[in-house]
């Protein structure tokens, strides 16, 4: 999960792929602006077949983070 | 994701792995009151898919109305194929998307014309700082109109002063030359309300449109550009059973095929029908079958429901031979590119054959079985469609048919001389106007074989040309005694320093042969002479598709220069000092801003 999140973040945001981890967010990527967020929260949802609510996505502000809401929400589903 | 569209992520591996140094750039610009940015991904990608290296420059959120107006606009700076607006009304009108019930008579009114200003001033401000084509995305009905069911009865309801309001806008646009209304309304439908727009990214980011939604006006924006680009098709290949109608001819006999009124064969008709519309717009038709020729053709006379006549075909080939080498022959003879033609067939091992031997023909799988989902996938592929349909194109069914019949007089005539003067063929010479500024602007986007410098021009670049007083725009138009060819070719002149160089130079494939080239050619080197200049330069960019041309200036009087231009151009010079008296040649009637030449004793 998280390195399918990593790929996804990575390839948003126009950077190699080893250059993203758990603890890559805004702050850490230049790239990552309110733009881009949104870009890759429509890619995720593309990639995991989901929908998220927005105060999902609003809470979603580093790699970890979106894993972490990424696997409660399948454990809901499962 | 939207038909046919990889995922965003997809999008982007895909592009980062593609080669697109040596593709044809495509520049687009995108004015917006709203956020857009995620159709930048789709944008890019179907210009890839389409041959070109896309990028997409975003003007200011909101600064619509600063960039054009007040000529703020860095992302319109340099050389744009298309600008993109995106002015909802839920951005450009607080009072008529979310106030509307609140709003008394006069206030509408004078809102509605508020925005109609609005629409005029950004139109023209646009086009003052940029030649390239207008994409204006014309304004969504409401979902949930706000005076509920009544809205619907009243005049001056809200879902009736958004369709005013589009009105008003596509009048704007159709007064700006290059400038186009996009059917937003239309993409919202096929979509569907509830997976057009995105609620949460409205209200987190003002990004009013899903990613299916940026996918189907990404979709409908290229149909324009396409147009513009010289990509649109000019040709459909047809197979015969199972397409045409239902079932094999050869072997159930014409009785026994499935076409008419009613199901299955409704929805071959319907295709059908289709079919004959992109005929009545300038799209030729032929076909290409594995049957006996006589069965198809007893078929198409005698069949008391086909919609497709005999005299829509253009050419056909129906034998037993491979498709790729039938559909290679269809294109000599209909004088079109590979490129140009679409094929349509049921079967997946004739469309697997074409694709894998002739990779420059586009082809439109049917599924097999499935006749109720032709019609959809022929009206919704948008490979035909084109921004103008001029008279030309109008009348392009009636002129395939004279050209039979002058290919039946050139088999009569004693020798080639002959045959033209017994054709009593006519030209006329004129400057590009506001008539024929669209047909100019068309064959530049059109025209492949015979086209000296492949420049393709809007009709918002060929009207900045036609005022330029250092440029001239020229067109040529020929009939014979068997019809009117209409506007057939085109010359771009710019004028300095004593000389004329053609930037343009180009004659539809349907006029070749009958030494309109010459003539043409012969009257622009008269008035380039007269206009004062000393020497003529023409030019020769080659391409994959304009071979035939490269020894025209050379086979004109025109002599190469030295210098080296790459080897893909070439610089021709021709002096005008000793230029031969004007003649009609084989030409029963010239006429040109020169003057009128007839042929002696007409």
């Amino acid at each position: 999960m998280t390195d399918k999140v990593c790929r996804v973040v990575a390839t948003i945001m126009g950077v190699p792929a080893g250059g993203v981890n758990e603890d890559s967010s805004p702050a850490s990527l230049p790239a990552w602006d309110s733009l881009r967020h949104m870009k890759l929260i429509l890619a995720i949802e593309e990639a995991f077949g989901l929908q998220l609510a927005d105060d999902e996505i609003v809470s979603m502000t580093n790699v970890r983070s979106i894993v972490a809401l990424l696997e409660r929400k399948r454990e809901v589903r499962a | 994701m939207s038909a046919g569209f990889p995922s965003l992520v997809e999008i982007e591996d895909l592009l980062a792995a593609a080669d697109t140094a040596a593709t044809e750039p495509l520049r687009l610009a995108v004015l917006r009151e709203v956020t857009v940015e995620p159709i930048d991904a789709y944008l890019r990608y179907l210009a890839n898919r389409d041959g070109m290296n896309g990028s997409v420059a975003f003007g200011g959120f909101g600064a619509l109305v600063q960039e054009a107006v007040g000529d703020a606009g860095a992302a319109l700076s340099g050389d744009l194929d298309a600008v993109l607006v995106f002015a909802p009304l839920i951005a450009i009108s607080k009072a008529l998307s979310s106030n509307f019930a609140a709003l008394d008579a006069q206030g509408l009114q004078d809102e509605v014309e508020r925005l109609k200003n609005l629409f005029e001033s950004v139109a023209a401000g646009i086009r003052r700082q940029s030649g390239a084509m207008i994409l204006w995305h014309g304004l969504e009905p409401p979902l949930y109109p706000s005076l509920g069911i009544l809205d619907a009865q009243k005049r001056d309801g809200q879902a009736a002063t958004v369709a005013d309001l589009n009105a008003a806008l596509r009048a704007t646009l159709q007064a700006v030359p290059g400038a186009y209304f996009v059917d937003t309304a239309a993409c919202l439908a096929r979509v569907g309300g509830s997976r057009f727009y995105d609620t949460r990214y409205w209200h987190l980011a003002r990004a009013p449109y899903t990613p299916v939604a940026l996918a189907e006006i990404a979709a409908e924006d290229f149909k324009f550009v396409r147009a513009l680009k010289g990509k649109a098709k000019k040709c459909l290949v047809l197979d015969c059973d199972n397409t045409l109608w239902g079932g094999i001819v050869g072997e159930e006999g014409m009785g026994g095929i499935m076409l008419g009124k009613d199901y299955p064969g409704s929805a071959y008709l319907e295709f059908q029908q289709e079919v004959v519309s992109l005929f009545h717009r300038g799209v030729m038709i032929a076909l290409c079958s594995k049957n006996n020729e006589e069965d198809v053709w007893e078929v198409f006379d005698r069949h008391p429901d086909m919609a497709l006549r005999r005299t829509h075909v253009a050419a056909s080939r129906i034998n037993w031979r491979d498709k790729a080498t039938n559909v290679r022959e269809l294109a000599e003879e209909l004088n079109i590119g590979l490129d140009s033609i679409v094929l349509a067939d049921d079967s997946e091992f004739e469309t697997g054959l074409v694709r894998d031997q002739l990779p420059e023909v586009e082809v439109l799988n049917l599924p097999r079985g499935r006749p109720v989902g032709y019609r959809n996938e022929l009206a919704s592929c948008g490979f035909f469609d084109l921004v103008t349909m001029t008279t030309e194109d109008r009348a392009r069914g009636a002129m395939y048919g004279a050209e039979s019949a002058r290919r039946h007089a050139r088999a009569q005539a004693p020798d080639l001389e002959n045959y033209y003067r017994s054709l009593e063929m006519t030209l006329e010479i004129g400057y590009a106007d506001e008539l024929s500024i669209p047909r100019v602007a068309q064959l530049t986007q059109k025209t492949n074989q015979f086209n000296l410098t492949t420049r393709r021009y809007g009709e918002g670049e060929i009207a900045g040309l036609v005022r330029s007083p250092q440029h001239d725009v020229l067109w040529v138009r020929a009939g014979d005694k068997l019809g009117d060819l209409g506007i057939v070719g085109a010359c771009i002149l710019e004028y300095g320093n004593g000389t004329v160089s053609i930037d343009t130079f180009l004659l539809s494939c349907r006029a070749l042969g009958r030494g309109i080239e010459q003539a043409f050619l012969s009257e622009i080197l008269q008035i380039s002479r007269a206009r004062d200049a000393r020497s003529v330069q023409g030019e020769y960019i080659r391409t994959a598709k304009n071979a035939q041309v490269d020894r025209f200036f050379v086979e004109n009087g025109f002599s190469e220069r030295g210098e080296a231009h790459g080897p893909d151009r070439h610089v021709f010079e021709r002096r005008l000092d000793a230029l031969p008296l004007r003649e009609h040649g084989h030409f029963a009637h010239v006429a040109s801003p020169l003057g009128v030449m007839t042929a002696r004793g007409m």
